[in-house]
């Protein structure tokens, strides 16, 4: 069985309507009228033991919904969330013995007190025995470096070492699950490389299950294999980041020096999208035309002084994603409207 | 309970990491002990006795409301902001209660209290004041009790207002009202034998009275013999409503949180 099941759940919220004005907020006191927001519309994953996952979406996807579910702090409207075979909602303070949580923009470290102060009440919040806490705190500080500062009251920390000490936090009662919420942000690209690579082993290594929201496209791409998008509370895409970039990530961008002013370039398979001076820019789809192809065809008509191919990053893959899913969430509204109009 | 001492063990040294504010504090309680007395001295002007109570117990009274209240300082906004900032969920995904987490907290700042600003506006007090002490150990052991029961009745009360933060998102204004009317009907700076009849009437119904004005009439000897009992057991009373209360309050917001998602 799946380490994690999570069949067709539906998450909606009830938001109390704002009114305008003041007596509208005076009536509101006394009044409700809710509103009805999905969350989360249905989806259904599975993730099996060792995988680390990237889970990604914009703001307000449903992406923290989703996973406050998992950790059974939400419970969902409909549908089944089930965590090492047990309801998480059902069992919050079992399933939290599994979980190890890292909110990257909050803390669970006392503030005023050295970093150990915080791994240490832990030992008592899990009931960890002594001999197996020493080993494991042992264990994890030579993993995430941390010995150096211990004994520093946590916010004279850096981000990067705060950021350490919460995987610490994270991981002493062993958690054989890991959820990250945007655990670099903030952070400078040293420290972020440096975070990425503890994953990295953390999963490996430590076989702990990891599953990782971010808006930092390079958080996925070095670390996880595996990616769930959600955009407006649907799932649109689950499956290997090799699989997306196949998919999505065809067209490349050829950028050529000329050594002339080039006359107008006759191209099959390829578009001028920006010319400066003596440089120009054509985006080619690979599987209509190769680099080569390309090129050959440009310098039978001009000289080339220099050139690059460029492969999409996969943040414009992802937004390109996002844009088609909102497109096709607007369309569906705006046919729905239409309808409205006509039974009018 | 291993769990609860060791929030209360940080909580202690986490108050001593405040150097500025434990310093502010503590000119605070000396500054309140002096307008305190100032002011009862004043109202007694030439006379010795008022109502039947002595100046020098007046003074005493006065003193001792000052060192409750330095005691019972309390953090009244760690519910809120935990809520505000979403924290809530962090404590919602560890193993143990949350409310036993806040009662730890409190302790912890009180037991904070009690050594650094409440013993030494104490020595103050009694080289300066010459406080009168409690008539014999018996009255002084009973004081304690109804000071115990009185922290107990004062956080039940302010636990219902800080769980209120689950509804209004924003308590600073109602908390800021229901500590002026605490201030003035509970006999932390007014003594209930000063109330006018109808007034004092009224208080008597209400639980008040029960976090200052009980001990510090016990301690004075003000009640005697049955009464005492009496007064005990109405203030074990009201700590049963209103922690009931709270507790009634607590799932609600428990499920709201769970349900709504806050």
């Amino acid at each position: 069985m799946s380490l994690i099941q999570v069949r067709d759940v539906r998450k909606e919220f009830q938001i109390a309507r704002k009114r305008e004005g003041f007596w509208g907020s005076v009536k509101g006191l006394f009044s409700h009228h809710y509103d009805t927001k999905i969350a989360v519309d249905g989806i259904t994953f599975d993730i099996q033991s060792g995988e680390m996952i990237g889970f990604i979406g914009p703001n307000g996807a449903g992406k923290s919904t989703t996973i406050k579910m998992l950790t059974g702090i939400l419970v969902p409207t409909s549908g089944e969330v089930t965590v090492l075979g047990r309801t998480p909602h059902k069992n919050r303070e079992m399933n939290a013995a599994n979980l190890g949580v890292v909110f990257g923009q909050r803390t669970q470290l006392w503030w005023d007190l050295p970093l150990i102060e915080s791994i240490e009440l832990l030992k008592y919040v899990y009931r960890i025995p002594e001999n197996q806490f020493r080993r494991t705190l042992g264990m994890l500080s030579d993993l995430l470096e941390v010995n150096a500062f211990m004994n520093t009251p946590v916010r004279q920390l850096s981000l990067g070492q705060r950021m350490r000490g919460d995987l610490l936090a994270a991981l002493i009662h062993e958690p054989p699950i890991l959820f990250l919420d945007e655990p670099t942000i903030g952070l400078d690209i040293i420290a972020k490389e440096r975070i990425r690579d503890l994953l990295v082993t953390i999963n490996r290594e430590r076989g702990v299950t990891v599953l990782l929201t971010t808006h930092d496209m390079a958080d996925i791409e070095k670390t996880c294999d595996r990616m769930i998008i959600i955009d407006q509370g649907s799932l649109i895409y689950d499956g290997k980041l090799a699989a997306l970039r196949a998919q999505y990530g065809k067209i490349r961008r050829l950028r050529v020096d000329f050594r002339n002013e080039p006359r107008s370039l006759q191209l099959d398979g390829a578009v001028l999208v920006n010319q400066e001076g003596l440089r120009c820019w054509f985006d080619f789809d690979k599987d209509d035309i190769t680099a080569s192809q390309l090129i050959a065809r440009i310098s039978e008509q001009e000289e080339i002084v220099d050139l690059t191919i460029e492969e999409p990053e996969i943040e414009s893959i992802i937004k390109e994603i996002y844009e088609a899913s909102s497109d096709a969430a607007r369309q569906a509204k705006g046919e729905q409207e239409e309808q409205v109009l006509q039974l009018i | 309970m291993r769990l609860y001492l060791e929030f209360v063990r940080r909580v202690f040294r986490r108050n001593a990491a405040y150097k500025v504010q434990y310093f502010t504090g503590l000119f605070n309680a000396l500054l309140g002990l002096f307008i305190g007395v100032a002011i009862w001295r004043a109202a007694y002007g030439g006379s010795d006795i008022i109502d039947g109570i002595g100046k020098q117990e007046m003074v005493t009274y006065a003193v001792l409301g000052v060192l409750m209240r330095t005691l019972l300082t309390m953090n009244e906004y760690l519910i809120d902001s935990k809520i505000r900032s979403g924290e809530i969920a962090v404590d919602l995904l560890k193993p143990y209660h949350f409310l036993g987490y806040v009662l730890s907290v409190i302790i912890g700042d009180m037991i904070f209290n009690l050594w650094t600003k409440v013993l030494p506006v104490l020595i103050v007090s009694i080289l300066v004041f010459h406080l009168t002490l409690p008539a014999d150990p018996t009255a002084a052991l009973l004081f304690l009790i109804s000071l115990v029961l009185g922290f107990l009745v004062l956080y039940g009360f302010n636990l219902i207002f800080w769980l209120s933060a689950f509804w209004f998102h924003q308590t600073w204004s109602i908390l800021t009202i229901k500590n002026a009317v605490i201030l003035l009907v509970s006999g932390a700076t007014i003594p209930l034998w000063f109330m006018p009849q109808s007034l004092a009437d009224i208080l008597a119904a209400l639980p008040f009275k029960d976090i200052y004005f009980t001990p510090l009439a016990i301690y004075l000897g003000q009640v005697s013999g049955n009464e005492i009992v009496k007064a005990l057991v109405v203030q074990a009373g009201w700590i049963i409503i209103l922690h009931g209360l709270a507790a009634l309050l607590w799932n609600r917001a428990q499920s709201k949180l769970v349900i709504q998602g806050g």
